[in-house]
């Protein structure tokens, strides 16, 4: 090969990014809204505008880049083999975060639930607060989050296998599933006799269920974007790592809901 | 005429060569056929562990099909019907407790520091007046 023709080629897998504004972008929206969000709850006039503004800007600048990603791995090809697994690392590395996260969040729960203080009666849950019934509907979102877990495995196997319409059904169901679970947390939220400022039990299953809940509509979101990608023929039998992370989340969404589940509905009763 | 059988000739040649195998691959490609083993994959490690997950993930699919149909509707039925009849019980309960205003409210239920910066300022997210006792004392 004549070294002319030979410069157009890179003898490597990796993905030598090309200049972006959305690092800077997503940093300095990310700075707006932490900074906007602690003057707006110092009570600071007017901040609760600027808190809307940074969280759309977040949304915002997240598309943008997600959406030069997508183009990246899809029609530009730069999503080797070798960048796959980097990104599978990356989203592994996420996952992992989020469960330290979520780790804080059952600490908090545990340390006032285990030796509940002389105030609260000494017993969990506190004198007063009548705790859901762990049988009723979060039995029955349970059944639905393991359900979404089932159709989203056989949607993953049939695309792997080259079935366009069950990976299309199964990613479609789980999506209804999952929007039938975050309305059924709607309806236990509203029908609850406890609210967020009903003593430390309130503040901790609401902490709980509520980034719970927040992060099934992230993963709703992650499915929702696979399940277009399905459909405009974005992803092949053996190429579809954004589809595939967006189902390691869900399965991540489906476990915490499980400790929730366990520890703070059944045990918690 | 010389151009004209010349042309003929050139067209029958053509026409042979369309029906030769590796040219009818060629242009018939189909690339989303399911067409078990296409003549353009090269036997190596790389295909054949990919052909292998693919023979895999058919009968697994199937597995999970028939979970999704005959294990996932009867449980969801089955839990749909368990909360329905749980969820009249709890609100049959419900009538027969006393009145909001007559339950004792313990010093760390309702707290109230500060306004909540929405609405009234003095009622939580998800607020039901139904079943949640709203205290006008701690109203701030």
């Amino acid at each position: 090969m004549i070294y002319k023709s030979k410069s157009n080629f890179q003898n490597h897998p990796f993905h030598l990014v090309s200049p972006s504004p959305w690092p800077l972008f997503t940093s300095l929206s990310l700075f707006i809204l932490t900074t906007a969000t602690v003057l707006f709850m110092h009570g600071f006039q007017g901040f609760q505008y600027l808190v809307a503004l940074a969280v759309f800007n977040v949304i915002y600048v997240m598309a943008l880049w997600f959406r030069d990603v997508i183009s990246e791995g899809t029609y530009l090809g730069n999503h080797t083999n070798a960048v796959q697994k980097g990104l599978n690392l990356g989203v592994g590395l996420f996952i992992i975060s989020e469960v330290f996260f979520f780790l804080a969040i059952f600490w908090a729960f545990f340390h006032s639930a285990i030796s509940p203080s002389v105030e609260l009666g000494a017993q969990w849950p506190p004198l007063g607060i009548q705790a859901v019934n762990p049988f009723e509907l979060p039995l029955l979102n349970t059944i639905l989050l393991l359900s979404s877990g089932v159709t989203i495995t056989y949607a993953h196997h049939s695309l792997i296998q080259g079935n366009r319409k069950g990976a299309l059904y199964g990613t479609v169901v789980t999506i209804i599933l999952a929007v039938i679970f975050t309305f059924f947390q709607g309806v236990e939220y509203s029908v609850s006799s406890f609210t967020i400022s009903d003593s430390v039990y309130g503040s901790c299953f609401y902490f709980g269920t509520g980034f719970h809940g927040l992060h099934v509509i992230i993963g709703t979101a992650f499915l929702a974007v696979g399940l277009w990608r399905l459909a405009a023929y974005h992803l092949t039998d053996h190429h579809h790592l954004g589809y595939e992370s967006g189902i390691l989340y869900w399965h991540f969404v489906d476990v915490v809901w499980l400790f929730l589940y366990i520890s703070v509905y059944y045990w918690g009763y | 005429m010389f151009p004209q059988r010349n042309l003929g000739r050139l067209s029958q040649r053509a026409a042979q060569q369309m029906r030769s195998a590796p040219v009818r691959s060629t242009i018939q490609r189909r690339f989303n056929s399911a067409e078990a083993k296409p003549s353009w994959i090269v036997d190596n490690e790389f295909n054949r562990e990919r052909a292998a997950v693919k023979h895999h993930a058919a009968s697994t699919s199937d597995l999970w099909r028939k979970l999704s149909i005959f294990a996932v509707i009867p449980c969801l039925i089955g839990g749909g019907l368990n909360a329905y009849n749980l969820w009249s019980e709890h609100w049959e309960h419900w009538e027969h407790m006393p009145p909001l205003e007559e339950r004792t409210e313990y010093p760390y239920q309702n707290i109230r520091v500060k306004n909540f910066p929405w609405g009234d300022g003095d009622k939580t997210i998800f607020w039901n007046s139904d079943v949640n006792y709203h205290n006008k004392d701690k109203a701030t």
